[in-house]
């Protein structure tokens, strides 16, 4: 008799708490994400690397072309290589984001998922690469004679975290905003572009006419790219960035997400809203 | 428990708002099975994903303590460039399986599911059957207060619907199915109570039957006259897509059997003594051998209990009706004489006489006596096929229909004509034929031939029960 003891497996679906639902579905939507992105591909694992790796080359050949081979202290490869990972991560965080709630919409069929949980297993699945990969080219780095010195992990870990703050409350703003005007999908990737000119990815702000620095200083991510050299290499020369301005950045943009996300969060799974 | 308050759902069209539903307020039983019918675009599949959580009505709430499965049926749950086993392994993920057991869970899900080793395979290559099984067997492995089904034809073929009632049943102590559906046979299967969506509104009937007789009239527009409107509604509502497989009875028969034998062979002992009256235990064995189809030994029985006891109304009815089968119609008037001469106003005697009557095709005095007779018993089923038999074969097909249908409605009601509702529904099936509407009257015999309540189990069971008295009532 096969079918008399199936029922003695069957999962009794528990009252589990809050917290112990909100990990369960983190958990399982960061595997899901992390297998529609590598899975598909056999280079899947090294295209997550190949990108950071072109572009610092890249803008290294280009400074090679100028003659100089440090900017602000660093050697340049090292200077790119912290500048990108930043900006990657703003920019993969971001723009997954919107379209996040779409490329999961079948997951919305089971009850315990919620857009929160898309976006901000989105988001913690670029942190995990962005980490990783930075934690794979910065020694390789080293390796091949470009020496730095690690100066304060501590503020590394508080900007890594202030960073990733920012990003993902503007994540949960274009995430929301997209789905319900779509129009915005075409547009917030242009508006995000420019910053990869203005976030001191090549250059330091030392190198900014004084004139102008305050003003560069407004972006949040210049801030970051700054704190992020600073913390990360001792003789990084230039000491502009302030960790209590992109806080407050931080703090204002996951804010702003999620009160966002608590006033319209809802309607992106209520049919008839979304067109 | 599930509470309703002031549901208000409402999509944009063009040139304003389609209302779904109009600030609703309703209250679904405990442990009920709900089936959910509405034209399309009615709001059902919406009001499935609202219960469900994963939807959600401009205003007013739904109060439960319930736990919902996802709508079943559906496939964009899948993620179609990863294996069944993964993608069931997500939804366990997400329902907080044990990482311990996760994978006799999936185990399991793979034997339930019965698409072998295309479990391993991309969910893209799977036929829309194959998904279908692997998104019910993957709700099964979990238990929630309700499961939500959106279409049950939607989850595979025949075989697999049979499966799916199993499993269901199975569950059927812990988990209920709120269920949606076009087909009312499906929805008879499946559901107690029914659900109506139309025009904005939603009402609760705690009743299956009266919920699809509210509900189809609105829907057979078609039919333009509403007597036969009424009529057509009428017979859906009796359900004849309801058709169940008769378990296995082996065993009860072998020892129905036995007993019968050890009874035979003490009654052919000399001098068998017989607690209590002989005529009231010969009338005993024959009505088993009646239940059990054996009219010539029944007859025979029953001729001893008369000889016996000659004013033993129970066997001259039983005799009389037998005539019929056993082509034995000799003393047959007599023997009505003898009831009427006994209780003038007889059901059995009186029955027994409309046989008489049929068999000498006098159909007008046949309707006159069976008039007198619903005067008595206005629920008696019998009478009502006898009456709607007589009106075909007068060719007033009309009238004969209701009757029909009367007598269904009566048998259905009263346990003691289960037996004679297939001989009800095949009646049906020729007066349908007969007025031309070849297909529910093929629907009706269908159901006939597999009639649920005909349970062949229960049958035996009950003479098992009878033979086991009569053989304690008798020693040699």
């Amino acid at each position: 008799m096969p079918s008399t003891d199936q029922t003695t497996n069957v999962m009794r679906i528990q009252r589990q708490t809050p917290w112990q639902i909100q990990k369960a579905v983190v958990f399982a939507v960061l595997i899901r994400e992390l297998r529609t992105r590598f899975g598909r591909y056999r280079l899947g694992y090294l295209w997550a690397i190949l990108e950071p790796i072109s572009l610092i080359v890249i803008l290294s050949a280009v400074r090679l072309l100028f003659g100089e081979n440090e900017i602000a202290g660093l050697p340049f490869p090292v200077f790119f290589a912290s500048g990108i990972t930043a900006y990657l991560l703003f920019n993969h965080i971001t723009t997954s984001s919107l379209y996040a709630v779409e490329s999961n919409q079948g997951l919305f069929n089971y009850q315990r998922v919620k857009p929160f949980d898309v976006f901000f297993a989105r988001a913690l699945l670029e942190l995990l690469i962005s980490t990783s990969t930075a934690a794979i080219i910065l020694p390789a780095l080293y390796c091949l004679g470009f020496h730095f010195t690690i100066n304060n992990t501590l503020l590394l870990i508080a900007v890594v975290a202030c960073l990733f703050s920012f990003s993902f409350g503007i994540g949960l703003i274009v995430g929301i905003v997209g789905p319900l005007w779509r129009e915005s999908q075409k547009i917030i990737p242009v508006l995000i572009r420019p910053f990869f000119f203005i976030s001191g990815i090549f250059f330091a702000v030392g190198d900014v006419p004084e004139n102008l620095q305050g003003l560069a200083l407004v972006n949040p991510l210049l801030q970051a790219t700054e704190l992020l050299r600073e913390a990360l290499f001792l003789n990084y020369q230039s000491h502009e960035g302030s960790l209590f301005v992109l806080f407050c950045w931080a703090l204002f943009t996951l804010f702003l997400g999620l009160g966002f996300y608590r006033i319209m969060g809802k309607s992106l799974i209520t049919s008839g809203k979304i067109r | 428990m599930i509470e309703i308050r002031n549901m208000t759902k409402s999509y944009s069209v063009e040139g304003g708002r389609h209302y779904v539903f109009r600030s609703v307020s309703a209250c679904f039983p405990e442990g009920a099975n709900i089936g959910i019918m509405g034209p399309n675009g009615g709001g059902k599949s919406t009001f499935l994903r609202i219960l469900g959580g994963i939807d959600h009505p401009d205003s007013g709430s739904i109060r439960t303590n319930k736990t919902f499965s996802w709508p079943l049926g559906l496939r964009g749950g899948f993620v179609s460039h990863l294996t069944g086993r993964e993608n069931c392994k997500m939804v366990s993920n997400l329902y907080g399986v044990h990482p311990r057991k996760i994978r006799a869970h999936l185990d399991q899900i793979k034997e339930l599911s019965g698409i072998g080793n295309y479990f391993e395979e991309p969910f893209h290559t799977y036929s829309s059957g194959m998904a279908g099984r692997v998104g019910f067997a993957l709700s099964m492995a979990f238990d929630f207060d309700y499961f939500l089904i959106d279409e049950i034809t939607s989850v595979g073929d025949a075989a697999f619907k049979r499966q799916a009632k199993q499993a269901l049943e199975d569950k059927a102590s812990r988990s209920k199915v709120i269920m949606v559906s076009h087909n009312m046979a499906d929805l008879h299967k499946f559901c107690d109570i029914g659900v109506v969506l139309l025009d904005g509104e939603l009402k609760v009937y705690d009743n299956l039957d009266k919920a699809i007789r509210a509900y189809l009239p609105k829907q057979t527009t078609d039919v333009p006259d509403p007597e036969e409107r009424q009529r057509v509604v009428e017979i859906e509502a009796l359900g004849l897509g309801k058709i169940d497989i008769p378990g296995e009875l082996t065993k009860l028969t072998e020892s129905v059997a036995s007993l019968l034998r050890s009874i035979e062979w003490q009654l052919e002992q000399p001098n068998p003594t017989i607690a209590g009256e002989d005529a009231e235990f010969y009338a005993d064995l024959a009505s088993v051998y009646l239940r059990l189809g054996d009219f010539p030994k029944a007859s025979e029985w029953h001729l001893r209990a008369v000889q016996e006891n000659r004013f033993l109304l129970r066997s001259h009815t039983a005799l009389s009706n037998l005539s019929e089968r056993t082509q034995n119609f000799t003393d047959d008037n007599s023997r009505v004489s003898a009831i009427e001469a006994i209780d003038i106003k007889h059901l059995g005697g009186r029955m027994a006489r409309l046989r008489i009557l049929f068999r000498q095709g006098d159909y007008d005095n046949a309707l006159e006596l069976l008039e007198c007779i619903f005067e008595d018993h206005p629920k008696h089923a019998t009478a009502w096929n006898f009456y709607a038999k007589a009106l075909f074969l007068l060719g007033r097909l009309d009238e004969a229909l209701q009757a029909q249908i009367k007598a269904i409605q009566h048998g259905e009601q009263r346990t003691q004509h289960a037996a004679e509702v297939p001989g009800f529904y095949l009646q049906l099936s020729q007066i349908l034929a007969a007025s031309g509407n070849i297909s529910t009257s093929a629907q009706a015999a269908y159901k006939a031939y597999l009639d649920p309540k005909q349970d062949p189990s229960a049958r035996f069971s009950d003479v098992h029960e009878t033979l086991q008295m009569l053989d304690e009532r008798i020693s040699v």
